[in-house]
C-alpha cells in the first residue's frame, strides 16, 4: 500500500473515532440531563397539583369517609381553578378512585412503593402507543386519612428528539469521512510529494543518469533528506567522471601508442618489403633505405622516451642538493650546437640557488624545455632561459618568439602523444612524449607546468620547483 | 591509366604507397590533410582514394562523410585495429580497411579487389598469347581455353599483378591460400610447377634462389 494512502486511513480512522465517541457522549449527556430535568418538572408538577388539590380539600372541610359525597362538588370546585388544566387521578389506599381526568388505570406498583411521606415516580412505556410516559404519585393528607394522587408526564420527545440527533450525527459522520478523506488525501499526497520526486531521481540515478538532482524544498526532514541525496549524487556523479576521464585517458594512450608503434613499422615492413623484392633502382632503393634507418631511429625516440617516462613515473627521486646556476648552464651548453644549427640565439641567465633534487632528472626537464623553444622558433629569433630563487625553491622560466599555443590546445599538450603541430613536430624528430614527461619530472620537485602563449608571439613555460619531499 | 589519390599525413607511409602503387601500374597523387583532399576531389575524378584515419583537421572519418555521397571507392589505412573502427569505417561507406602494418601485396591485392568490384580494371589481362578475362575468369593460350583449379587461377593474378617483382614463397601462400604460411613450401612449388607446365611458362616464372619466384616480363 502506497504511503499516501497509509497516511489517509490512519488520519481517517482517528476522525471517524474521536468524532464518533464525541458525538455519542455529547448526545447522551445531553439526553441525560434532559430526562432528569423532565422527571424534576414532572414531580414538581404533581407537587405543586398535590398541595393544591389538598388546600382545596381542606378548605371544604372534606374527610375520608365523606370524600364520595364530596366528589361531585369538589369536581365543580376543581373545575373552577387551574387544576382543571392538569390531568390526574385521586384514589385512594385501597385503590378506589376518587377522581380522574386520566384515561389510564392506576399503578398499583407505584402506590404500593409509597406512603403517606414519600413521592414517587416510575418510567413507562406504554406498550400499546408506544409513549414513554412518567407516571408521578403522592399522598394528599386530610384530616382523617390519606388520599394518593398520580400524573402522568409524556417525556417521548426526549426520545424522539435522541433519535433524530442520531440520525443527524450519522449524516454528520458520513459527511466527515467524505471530506476528511478528500481533504487528508491531499494533503498527504502534498506532503509526500518530495519524497516520491526523490523517488524518480533516484531510480534515474540507478539507471545510470548521474545529472538530475532532488528538489529540496523545505527543512524538514524530507528536505534534509533530499539535500544529502544530493551531496551523494553529486560526489558519485564526481567520481564517475573521475573514472571516465581516467579510462579516456588510458583508452587515447593506449590509441596514441600503438599508433605510433605501427606508424613507423608500417615504413620498415613496407621499404623493406620492397628492398627484398628487388628490381628497386638505385634512387629508389637509396629513398627506401633512408626511411627504414629514419622510421628506425624514430621507434627508437620513442622507445627512449617511453621508458624515461616509465622511469620517471614510478620510482623514487635521487634527491641530492643541485647547484641550479651551474645546471641551467650545463643544459645551455648541451643545447647549444643545436640552437646555433637552426640560427637560434640562446640566451642563459640563471640565479646561484639550490634546489633539493635529482640532477639528470631536472637536466631532462630543462633540455625539453629548450627542445621545445627551439623547435618553435624560426631561425632568427631568441630563446631566454631564467633562473631565480625563491623563498622556498626556484623557478625556471623559458621564454621564446616562436609559433604559441592556441588556447584551446593548452591543457592537452602535457598528454602523452599529444603534438600542436603534428607534421612541424614528427619532422624536428618528435615522439610527443617531451612535455608529459616534462610534467612528471616537476610533479616529483613538487612543482608543475605553466603556460602562457600567444599564437605567432611566443611562448612562455614558467616551472616553480619546490624541490623533492622527503618521504 | 588508374588514378588513386593517397590521403597519408606521414611522409614515409605516403611515399610507400605511392611507390608501390606506382610500380603496380597506378597513377598517384600524396595529399597530407583532409582539407586539401576535400579539394581535390571536388576537382579532379579518382578512380580510388586511400584514406588515412588519424589526420590533422580533418579526420578520415570525418572526411568519409563528405567523400560517400560521390560514389568514389575508398580504402582506409589505419593504425586503429579495434573491431568498432574497422565496423564504423565499413558503415561509412568505405569498401575495405587496411590495418598498419600492412604488405606490399596484401595492399596491391586490395586495390586490385576494389578496382574490380567497380569494373575499374581491364577485364583482360594479356601477356604474350596469355589472355585472362577477370570478369568470367577464363584463361586462353593462343585462343585455346585452359582449365585452371582456383587456387592456380588466384596464383596467376598473383604473379600477373606484381610483374617483375619476386614474391615469397611465404607471401605467395599467404595471398592464394590466405592462411598463416607453416613452413610447408611444396604445395607453393608444386601449383607454380603445374602453372608452368599449363601455360608453358617454364621460362617467364623464374625461381628466385632460397626467395621464391618472380614472372619475368622484358619490356616493362
Amino acid at each position: 500500500m502506497k504511503f499516501t494512502w497509509k497516511v489517509t486511513f490512519t488520519a481517517l480512522c482517528i476522525l471517524v473515532l474521536s468524532v464518533s465517541t464525541g458525538s455519542y457522549l455529547l448526545i447522551s449527556l445531553s439526553f441525560q440531563s434532559a430526562l432528569k430535568r423532565e422527571l424534576a418538572v414532572a414531580q414538581e408538577e404533581m407537587q405543586m397539583l398535590r398541595i393544591s388539590y389538598e388546600a382545596v380539600c381542606n378548605a371544604r372541610g372534606v374527610t375520608l369517609e365523606n370524600v364520595n359525597g364530596w366528589t361531585r362538588a369538589l369536581q365543580r370546585t376543581l373545575e373552577e381553578t387551574y387544576l382543571a388544566d392538569h390531568q390526574f387521578r385521586v384514589s385512594t389506599q385501597a385503590g378506589v378512585q376518587v377522581y380522574s381526568t386520566l384515561d389510564s388505570g392506576s399503578d398499583q406498583e407505584l402506590l404500593s412503593s409509597i406512603d403517606s411521606l414519600s413521592t414517587g415516580y416510575v418510567v413507562r412505556q406504554d406498550p400499546r402507543t408506544n409513549r414513554v410516559l412518567v407516571h408521578c404519585a403522592g399522598p394528599v393528607s386530610l384530616p382523617d386519612g390519606v388520599l394518593y394522587m398520580e400524573t402522568v408526564r409524556d417525556i417521548s420527545s426526549l426520545f424522539t428528539d435522541r433519535q433524530i440527533h442520531y440520525q443527524v450525527y450519522r449524516w454528520i459522520l458520513l459527511l466527515v469521512v467524505g471530506a476528511g478523506s478528500a481533504v487528508m488525501f491531499f494533503l498527504s499526497y502534498l506532503l509526500t510529494m518530495p519524497i516520491r520526486s526523490l523517488g524518480r531521481v533516484t531510480n534515474q540515478l540507478a539507471q545510470g543518469d548521474y545529472t538530475p538532482r532532488a528538489r529540496v524544498s523545505s527543512g524538514d526532514e524530507i528536505g534534509e533528506l533530499a539535500a544529502n541525496f544530493n551531496r551523494m549524487a553529486c560526489a558519485i556523479e564526481k567520481n564517475i567522471q573521475e573514472l571516465e576521464d581516467a579510462a579516456r585517458r588510458q583508452e587515447d594512450f593506449t590509441a596514441s601508442f600503438v599508433h605510433e608503434l605501427k606508424t613507423p613499422l608500417t615504413s620498415i615492413i613496407g621499404y623493406a618489403d620492397m628492398l627484398r623484392s628487388g628490381n628497386l633502382d638505385e634512387s629508389r632503393r637509396f629513398k627506401a633505405a633512408s626511411y627504414i634507418f629514419s622510421e628506425g631511429k624514430r621507434l627508437e625516440n620513442l622507445s627512449l622516451a617511453l621508458m624515461s617516462l616509465l622511469v620517471v613515473g614510478h620510482s623514487a627521486a635521487d634527491a641530492k642538493s643541485v647547484n641550479m646556476a651551474r645546471l641551467c648552464a650545463e643544459a645551455g651548453r648541451i643545447s647549444q650546437p643545436a640552437m646555433r644549427k637552426k640560427g637560434v640565439e640562446l640566451i642563459v641567465r640563471a640565479e646561484e640557488g639550490s634546489l633539493l633534487g635529482d640532477a639528470a632528472l631536472l637536466q631532462t626537464l630543462i633540455l625539453n624545455l629548450l627542445d621545445n623553444a627551439r623547435k618553435a622558433s624560426d631561425p632568427g629569433k631568441t630563446v631566454l632561459l631564467v633562473g631565480e630563487v625563491l623563498d622556498s625553491g626556484y623557478r625556471l622560466t623559458v621564454t621564446d618568439q616562436g609559433q604559441g599555443i592556441p588556447a584551446e590546445e593548452l591543457s592537452k599538450i602535457t598528454e602523452a602523444f599529444y603534438m600542436v603541430d603534428k607534421s612541424r613536430s614528427r619532422a624536428e624528430g618528435g615522439a610527443g612524449l617531451g612535455l608529459a614527461l616534462c610534467k612528471e619530472i616537476a610533479a616529483l620537485h613538487s612543482g608543475e607546468l605553466r603556460f602562457d602563449s600567444q599564437v605567432l608571439q611566443g611562448t612562455t613555460v614558467t616551472v616553480e620547483l619546490g624541490g623533492v619531499k622527503c618521504a | 591509366m588508374i588514378k588513386i589519390l593517397i590521403v597519408e599525413d606521414e611522409r614515409p607511409i605516403a611515399d610507400l604507397l605511392d611507390m608501390s602503387l606506382t610500380a603496380a601500374g597506378y597513377c598517384c597523387e600524396c595529399l597530407d590533410n583532409g582539407v586539401a583532399a576535400a579539394d581535390a576531389v571536388e576537382k579532379q575524378r579518382y578512380d580510388l582514394i586511400l584514406l588515412d584515419v588519424m589526420l590533422p583537421g580533418i579526420d578520415g572519418f570525418e572526411l568519409m562523410e563528405f567523400l560517400a555521397p560521390l560514389e568514389i571507392p575508398v580504402i582506409f589505412i589505419t593504425a586503429r585495429s579495434a573491431l568498432k573502427d574497422r565496423i564504423k569505417g565499413l558503415k561509412l561507406g568505405a569498401d575495405d580497411y587496411i590495418v598498419k602494418p600492412f604488405e606490399i601485396a596484401e595492399l596491391l591485392a586490395r586495390v586490385e579487389t576494389v578496382l574490380r568490384r567497380y569494373h575499374k580494371t581491364e577485364s583482360r589481362i594479356v601477356l604474350d598469347d596469355v589472355v585472362v578475362d577477370t570478369q568470367s575468369r577464363v584463361v586462353t593460350k593462343a585462343g585455346a581455353p585452359i582449365s585452371l583449379t582456383a587456387k592456380e587461377y588466384n596464383l596467376l593474378l598473383l604473379f600477373l599483378q606484381n610483374k617483375n617483382i619476386a614474391l615469397f614463397r611465404e607471401t605467395i601462400y599467404e595471398r592464394v591460400w590466405e592462411n598463416d604460411y607453416m613452413g610447408d613450401s611444396r604445395t607453393v612449388d608444386l601449383h607454380v610447377q603445374r602453372l608452368r607446365k599449363k601455360l608453358g611458362w617454364q621460362e617467364r616464372i623464374a625461381a628466385v634462389y632460397k626467395v621464391g619466384y618472380r614472372l619475368e616480363v622484358k619490356d616493362s
